[in-house]
């Protein structure tokens, strides 16, 4: 069996149980939610298994080129949404990492999905932990960026009554509900044009269009015409699957508590000592590195900014969602879009 | 003074740094570093000389982001130094500094509803009595989390100061040589002299730009003819040379023996000073080699045709043949050329030079260019001139399967035919000598360190008060969000709750 076609059964897994945890929530069902998390199992373990046989078959872990990058950043979501919620049920952001997951390995479909021998740049047990390590730390910033896309949801929800929330921490908050998807549309269609232009990816990219951009554009815009239309009832149940914003706040928190290290260690260190023995320096301004560096930035920003008083809160969830923006940009935009020492990794 | 502290201090103040070092950083990817300054001015004719006088041309040295870094540094140092007060307090004396009121305020707290025994009260470590007769205990775990900070940006801080270190000392150079070839290595002194002409060289040039007549730039030329005086003396008598012993690539093969890709470039080299071998080694990518001050990696390799060998067959059609062959040659013959170098034969009066050779020529925008280095497709441009030095012909050489017609490819009466070329590899190592590496790894362990102790360890104080009135207040408070400590503050209870229904009963029985 080729691993692609159990990528894909792993795609249709991601795609059922968020379905699943949609429908648990919209219909108040505890059993829906317990089908869900054993169809999102169920896709951990065909991503896990078409891994496990592309790494036999080429004989290096599946991390050297963006189709094997993609594929398995987005297992590591799965599997991270997964474990996350294992104690406590978070029907939304095992729905979100479910969607994740399933993007990804759609964008991955565009990249060539050809096994090639490892150049001799990764010919390292370092290509193994850095890349490793950094892919877990991502996939808990992609947590900590739904958590937070949660907490800005769960905000314009609150009453406007309510004066805990000003004014511009509301405006805030909406402008990162709808800016989002409007951000990622954008941002594909970027991707698009960019794919169009090169000979190799006219026809992917017209899957880029008709197989991703247009399909979660539709639904994006479905879902927020529904919510919209049935905010009331969806204000009324908010309290039972959606946890409160100081709740979702730490767990946040927990999240980027746990991928930072991880990120900084993987992303930066093992990448510096790497970069010693390949290139002979540990540090080059090369745009990749600088772009892992501003990543770490930007959430060491993020910790800093929780500590200090009074800055928490939108702020911080605003912090972790450009986090994560940055944190993608690092891994694909500078792949595709600047040339660097790293650019053997773009296609 | 204070307020300088202060502003130091101050979180706010450390998130703001990071911000602009985050926004800098970016610019610095969008910017292309380290162009001419007349090349910023024609690409961005509207912001070009701001790029150039706020030194954005050298983002990570300018002025501007070194800095944010110093400022970083001295608030992370100021950091440190007020917060060891505070967690030397909570590692070494935390019970003495506590107050009834604090402990009170402790958001994950409960009263227990019994009372509680000598033998509960014996598993808290540590125990005080306050005024008014309170008795408070405490049991703490995990006390390493309190030092994660620290050590976090300890470590920071001696990166920095490792990459200061080598900013300034550290040098790096491009060693290239093919087989049989040895490179002279300067000493170090030598090395920094090019380095730092070079720095002065481009900053001169950044400000003829703008103003020619800048006094500063006698001064900068003298001290590059300085430095570069230095350079050459110094290249005049090497420390020691590089010899490239051999040079071979190995490949990833199919099940066939068919090449499937590039494995590993390898450069086997010695190092030789006085006309002896010192030491030799083999560096490939990602396995570097050791000598002296220096560190030498595989950095780039090149593959080149230096020997090609043709055929050459002769073109009666030609009506002035006779005049360009020797009396009794004999064709076809086989023939060898090196490029650029000019080569006599006895078949024929005329030298001839191999111009150039393309092994995978297209012709691209009326364009001819090799678009790789391997041999397929492969043409050779060779001239002859006469005994007066003039051009007499030029021909191009081929393979034996492109079809073409004579007159197209050669204008003398000869037919060139390529028959094959020895690839000739060049080697190009990087040569670095970084004093402050010792250091960054040292950071980073620390860092490291600090990231496992802060994160991943939890530290947690566990209160017990005992009010005059009998009342039992638990609390448990850490480093980590309140509301994960509920879990913790039940099995407390739990505990203690346990600890008195024993004790029940051991009296009972």
């Amino acid at each position: 069996m080729n691993e692609t076609l159990v990528f894909t059964i792993s795609m249709v897994f991601y795609l059922l149980a968020f379905v699943m945890f949609s429908a648990s929530i919209s219909l108040d069902r505890n059993n829906l939610y317990k089908i869900a998390r054993y169809l999102i199992g169920i896709g951990i373990i065909s991503a896990s298994t078409g891994l496990g046989m592309r790494w036999y078959s080429a004989g290096h872990p599946p991390i050297s080129n963006m189709y094997e990058s993609l594929v398995c950043l987005s297992t590591f979501l799965a599997i991270a949404g997964f474990l996350f919620s294992y104690n406590r049920p978070l029907p939304m952001l095992e729905g979100g990492s479910a969607v994740g997951s399933l993007l990804m390995i759609g964008i991955a479909s565009l990249f060539s999905s050809e096994i090639r021998p490892l150049i001799p740049a990764l010919q390292s047990y370092w290509l193994h932990l850095h890349v490793s390590l950094a892919f877990v730390g991502e996939a808990c910033f992609a947590l900590a960026f739904i958590l937070s896309y949660m907490y800005c949801f769960r905000q314009i929800l609150v009453p406007r009554n309510a004066e805990l929330i000003s004014f511009k921490e509301r405006i805030l908050a909406l402008s990162v509900v709808a800016g989002l998807p409007v951000f990622f549309a954008g941002g594909m269609m970027l991707l698009y044009f960019h794919l169009k232009s090169h000979p190799v990816f006219i026809e992917r990219s017209s899957a880029l269009l008709y197989g991703v951009i247009l399909p979660t554009c539709l639904m994006a815009g479905i879902l927020m015409v529904l919510t919209y239309l049935f905010r009331g009832a969806i204000g009324e149940k908010t309290e039972k699957w959606l946890p409160s914003l100081q709740v979702l706040d730490n767990l946040t928190y927990r999240a980027i508590a746990l991928g930072y290290p991880l990120f900084t260690v993987g992303g930066l260190i093992f990448g510096m000592v790497w970069a010693n023995k390949a290139w002979g320096r540990y540090w080059g301004w090369d745009p990749k590195e600088t772009w892992a560096l501003i990543t770490f930035l930007v959430y060491s920003a993020y910790l800093h900014v929780r500590l200090t008083r009074g800055w928490n809160g939108i702020w911080t969830a605003c912090l972790s969602v450009l986090g994560f923006i940055v944190t993608m940009f690092t891994l694909f935009g500078v792949n595709l879009l600047v040339s660097s020492l790293h650019s053997y990794a773009g296609y | 003074m204070r307020t300088i502290l202060h502003l130091f201090v101050s979180l706010k103040t450390a998130v703001t740094i990071i911000c602009v070092l985050t926004v800098l950083s970016m610019l610095g990817t969008f910017v292309p570093q380290s162009l001419e300054a007349y090349q910023y001015l024609e690409r961005y004719p509207s912001i070009g000389h701001w790029i150039l006088a706020l030194g954005f041309d050298d983002m990570y040295h300018s002025l501007a982001f070194q800095a944010c870094l110093w400022f970083l540094s001295v608030s992370t140092l100021v950091c440190i130094l007020t917060r060891w007060k505070s967690t030397s307090r909570k590692l070494f004396s935390r019970l003495q500094f506590v107050t009834e009121k604090e402990i009170k305020a402790f958001e994950m707290g409960m009263i227990l509803p019994k009372l509680l025994t000598e033998t509960a009260l014996a598993r808290f470590p540590q125990k005080k009595e306050l005024p008014g007769s309170v008795v408070i205990a405490l049991r703490t775990s995990g006390k390493s989390s309190l030092l994660g900070g620290m050590f976090i940006h300890i470590g920071f801080l001696m990166i920095l100061a490792g990459g200061l270190l080598g900013l300034f000392y550290g040098v790096e150079m491009a060693v290239r040589g093919r087989v049989g070839e040895k490179v002279p290595v300067p000493e170090l002194s030598v090395v920094r002299a090019a380095r730092d002409a070079d720095r002065i060289s481009r900053t001169a040039r950044n400000i003829r730009h703008f103003s020619p007549d800048a006094p500063i730039l006698d001064k900068y030329r003298q001290e590059v003819e300085a430095l570069h005086k230095a350079y050459v003396d110094g290249l005049a008598s090497p420390a020691f040379y590089v010899e490239f012993n051999n040079l071979w690539v190995d490949n990833h093969l199919d099940e066939r023996g068919q090449v499937k890709g590039i494995k590993s470039w390898n450069s086997a080299i010695s190092f030789v000073a006085d006309g002896e071998t010192l030491a030799s080694g083999v560096t490939m990518v990602n396995q570097p080699v050791s000598f002296r001050d220096y560190s030498f990696f595989q950095a780039s390799w090149s593959k080149s045709y230096r020997r090609i060998v043709v055929r050459v067959d002769l073109l009666k059609d030609n009506p002035e043949w006779e005049s360009f062959v020797a009396a009794g040659a004999t064709f076809p013959i086989i023939v060898d050329f090196e490029i650029e170098k000019p080569r006599s034969f006895s078949w024929t009066p005329l030298q001839m030079v191999m111009q150039d050779f393309m092994p995978d020529f297209r012709i691209i925008d009326g364009r001819f260019i090799s678009v790789s280095q391997e041999l397929n497709n492969p043409a050779a441009r060779i001239v002859a001139y006469d005994h007066k030095g003039s051009v007499a012909g030029r021909a191009w050489a081929f393979p034996d399967d492109r079809v073409m017609s004579p007159s197209h490819v050669s204008n003398l009466p000869f037919i060139f035919t390529f028959v094959g070329a020895e690839p000739e590899f060049e080697s190009g190592l990087q040569m670095a000598y970084d004093p402050g590496k010792p250091m960054v790894w040292a950071g980073c362990l620390i860092f490291t360190l600090g990231l496992i102790m802060g994160f991943y360890i939890a530290y947690r104080e566990e209160w017990l008060m005992i009010m005059p009135n009998g009342r039992i207040l638990i609390a448990i408070t850490g480093n980590r969000p309140a509301e994960s400590f509920r879990q913790n503050l039940q099995a407390l209870a739990a505990e203690l709750n346990e600890e008195k229904n024993n004790d029940q009963e051991t009296i009972k029985a």
